[in-house]
Order: C-alpha cells, then structure tokens, then sequence
C-alpha cells in the first residue's frame, strides 16, 4: 500500500523539488531519532505527502537549514527545525501503517515469505508499542480500519464498500486535527486513490493467489481501475481550489495532477503489455 | 420543522427565474429589516427567508427544478444533508418504476459519500436513459471529464484563461483608474466617460 503518493518529477520546478526532498529528509532524520537507524528504512512517500500536506495546512512560518544526509553524507539536503509534532506524527504514522502491512503480508503469504515476515514481527512489535504510547489514537483508527477491511473483503462486496475502510481511515486521521469538510473529503479520496491504485497493482498477484482484488469480477480491467482512480482524482484537483493551502501548493498539485496519472500509466503499462505515450 | 412552499414565502410564481428569486429575496429582506417588528421576530422571518432562497437556488443549481420533480421530497433532502433519508426514500421505489432521475439521484447520493464508483455508473445509467437532460449529461460528463484526465487539462485551461480573464479586466480598470486621476486633476484621458 505504499509509494503510490509521488511527485512527477519532470512537471516539477527546481525549487519546489527541493522543498518536497526537505521534507522528505527530516522526516527521515526524524524516524531515526525516535525509532532507531533500522527504522529509516521503512519511510515512504505517503508518510511524506502527509507531512507535507500538515504543513501545507498551517501557515506558519518553517525555519529551515542544511543538514548533512547520513546515507549519502556528501550531499545536502533542507531540514526542518520546527513542525516537530508533525514529523513526530508522520513518522509514528509510518510505523503504524508498515505493522498493519506486515500482519497483512504474514496472512497473504505461505512458506519461507511468511517465516520471513514472521521474524521481522518483534521488531515491529517493539516499535509499535512506542509509536502507540504517544499516539495510540492513530494506532486506534488504523486498527479499526484494518478490521473493516477485513470484513469487506470477505463479503466480496462493491468497490466502493471495499475502498470505504482505508478512505476513512484517512479522513479520520485527518479529522483528527481539521473540521474542514474539505480537507476531510480530500482525505477520504486520497484514501481511495491509494486503495485502488494498490488493488489495481496487485492485480495479477492477486489473481494467481486467488486473494481478494475488488477488480476481481471486471471485464475490463485497465477501464474500470482508471474509472475508479480517476473520479477521484477529479474530484481531489478540484477540491484543492476550496483547501486553505499556505505552502507547497505546487507540490501537492503537481502529486495530484500528474503524479497519479503518470502512476497509474505506469501500472496500465504492465496490464496493457504495452508502451504508452509519456504525458 | 414544518415545510412550507417557498415560493410562498417569497410571494412569487413557482416559473420565476433565478433573477427574480433573487430580487424578490432582496426586497422581502429589507422590508424586514426595515419593519417595526421586534428583534426576535425579525431574525425569525429573516430565516425563513433564507431557507426558502436556499431551497429554491440550490433546486436550481444544484439539484434541477424544485417543482416539476417526481422525486421532490429526495431533492430536498438532498438539499438539507439528509443523505440516508434521501437513499430510505429512493430504495423504497420497485425496481421497475426506476426512471432516469432515479439513477440520477442515486448517483448524487452515492457522490455525497465520496463513493464515486457507484455514482458514475448510475449518472450513466440516467444519461443514456435521457440523454438530452441537461442535468444528468452534466454530472456524468463532468466526471467523465475526470476519467479521461480532464482535471490536468482543465488546470492548465483554467489557468491561462483566468490569466486573459484577468487581465483584460485589470486593463479595463487601469483605463478608468487613469481617467479618473486624469479628471482629479482637471484634464480628461477618455472624453466619452
């Protein structure tokens, strides 16, 4: 369920490239600081999105430096000083999500794959348990959302039952912290974008495991997905015009505008067999 | 809360148009504000004013005609947020009886959740069954827009539209800035104003 929230790099600008990578580093340092070096590893860029989309929502002022990366110290990147509840958020965030994923990876696969994940569980179990004592309200959504999630699948039910669990989620999270109808409706549809477009790349994996995909029953598989990923694209772009967005406007339209479709082209490609335009 | 026909409360013809809607609000606003009656009562009329605006503007622009509509109860439901009673009412209608505003509003319902899925296929549904219902072409065709990757193109368009938009505005306001100025100090750049 994760990486599908990415910027599109050739229709960003310089500056605001290196604004998106700022973030993306200290909230890397970030997870360092409070969950240890191994756990660097699991940053994704949705956690990122989400962070930047917090900031983005706040019109305070951001105090920024540079800071040596410790994986590649010749370079430099920006770094965050301030927004700490943020990053500290984003990153309990990212831990939360990347334990759900590996319950869910340990109950999709057999053989060596699930002793694998199963070794990997104690680590997790110790990180979560941190994550769960400053935030145990996002562990508390998460977990219900998992459960739903279950519940669906196993009902074989519609397309938009089967989203409903993660797009909630989202929206939660976020209405943990906004009233805004907007930003929550933007949350839930982000939610739903990332949920199909999950589904949607796991397709073939699903259908050879004879797991559940809600593109299951379609006949037409490349339509059908960009039906559902596309509306809500839509409806996310237009949205944005009614969101109070302080900063970061460019990034968060350009991973709206182009970074889903050039995703989604992405994944079409391997459905399609074959190569399609650039955008 | 007991209904009332809004168009009563404004005191015109169900066939106006939204100009007169408008006017006729305006004018039944003022005069009670301009009335002798108590605060309470005024803020009271004032409200109910405001509903029936609303009610009336928003069958118009957002949920088609408030009159003429089989499905009137479930367009003002829809209209007050009432997204569950708005669906009790629509699952109550049999199968067979289901018309192009039917799926229509089955369609909004489903779009209020943000279950986007099902409200295309049902603005499907409601366009090929009456194509040449502006209502139901537009919502379908809008998202249909987005299906196709309408919102990049849409936000380039709108960009650079509102860009021309703009400045032609801001020219035309220049002009007159200049020639007021202009008059300030006695001379005249545009002779015709």
């Amino acid at each position: 369920m994760f990486g599908y929230v990415t910027v599109y790099k050739p229709e960003l600008k310089i500056k605001d490239y290196e604004a998106y990578k700022g973030v993306y580093c200290t909230l890397c340092k970030n997870m360092g600081k409070k969950f240890g070096i191994i756990s660097r590893l699991l940053l994704s860029y949705d956690s990122t999105f989400y962070a930047l989309f917090r900031i983005a929502l706040n019109d305070r002022d951001l105090s920024l430096c540079k800071a040596h990366c410790t994986f590649n110290p010749t370079k430099k990147c920006l770094k965050i000083n301030n927004e700490k509840e943020i990053f500290d958020e984003a990153s309990a965030l990212t831990i939360i999500l990347s334990y759900f994923k590996l319950e869910d990876n340990i109950k999709d696969s057999k053989g060596i794959k699930e002793l694998l994940y199963k070794l990997l569980k104690p680590y997790f179990l110790i990180k979560v348990k941190k994550a769960r004592k400053e935030f145990n309200g996002i562990y508390g959504i998460a977990c219900k959302a998992m459960e739903k999630q279950e519940k669906a699948e196993k009902e074989n039910s519609l397309m938009d039952i089967a989203a409903h669990p993660t797009a909630q989620m989202l929206k939660l999270l976020l209405a943990l912290h906004y009233e805004d109808e907007s930003i929550q409706r933007f949350a839930y549809m982000l939610g739903r974008v990332i949920y199909f477009m999950d589904a949607y790349d796991d397709y073939d994996k699903d259908i050879k495991e004879g797991t559940f995909n809600p593109f299951k029953e379609t006949d037409d598989l490349v339509n059908e997905a960009t039906i559902a990923i596309n509306t809500s694209v839509g409806e996310m772009a237009e949205l944005l015009t009614k969101i109070d967005i302080y900063k970061y406007r460019p990034v968060i339209e350009n991973v709206i505008i182009y970074g889903f479709s050039n995703r989604l082209k992405e994944i079409s490609r391997k459905y399609e067999g074959e190569i399609s335009e650039p955008i | 809360m007991k209904s009332v026909n809004p168009y009563e409360v404004l005191g015109i013809s169900p066939n106006s148009s939204i100009q007169q809607i408008k006017d006729a609000y305006i004018t039944a606003m003022r005069n009670v504000q301009n009335s002798n009656m108590s605060d309470e009562e005024k803020q009271r009329s004032g409200s109910q004013l405001d509903e029936a605006y609303d009610t009336l503007i928003n069958g118009i622009s957002g949920f088609g005609n408030y009159q003429g509509s089989q499905y009137g109860d479930v367009r003002n439901c829809l209209n007050n947020n009432r997204v569950d009673d708005a669906e009790t009412i629509l699952n109550g209608v049999p199968q067979k009886m289901r018309n192009a505003e039917w799926y229509f509003l089955k369609g909004c319902i489903h779009q209020r959740r943000g279950w986007l899925n099902e409200a295309y296929k049902n603005f499907q549904t409601a366009y090929n069954m009456e194509p040449n219902n502006q209502e139901y072409s537009y919502a379908f065709n809008s998202m249909n827009n987005n299906v196709n990757g309408g919102y990049r193109v849409n936000k380039s368009d709108k960009s650079s539209a509102c860009g021309d938009d703009s400045n032609c505005c801001k020219c035309l306001c220049d002009l007159w800035c200049c020639d007021s100025i202009c008059e300030c100090f006695g001379g005249d750049l545009i002779p015709c104003c």
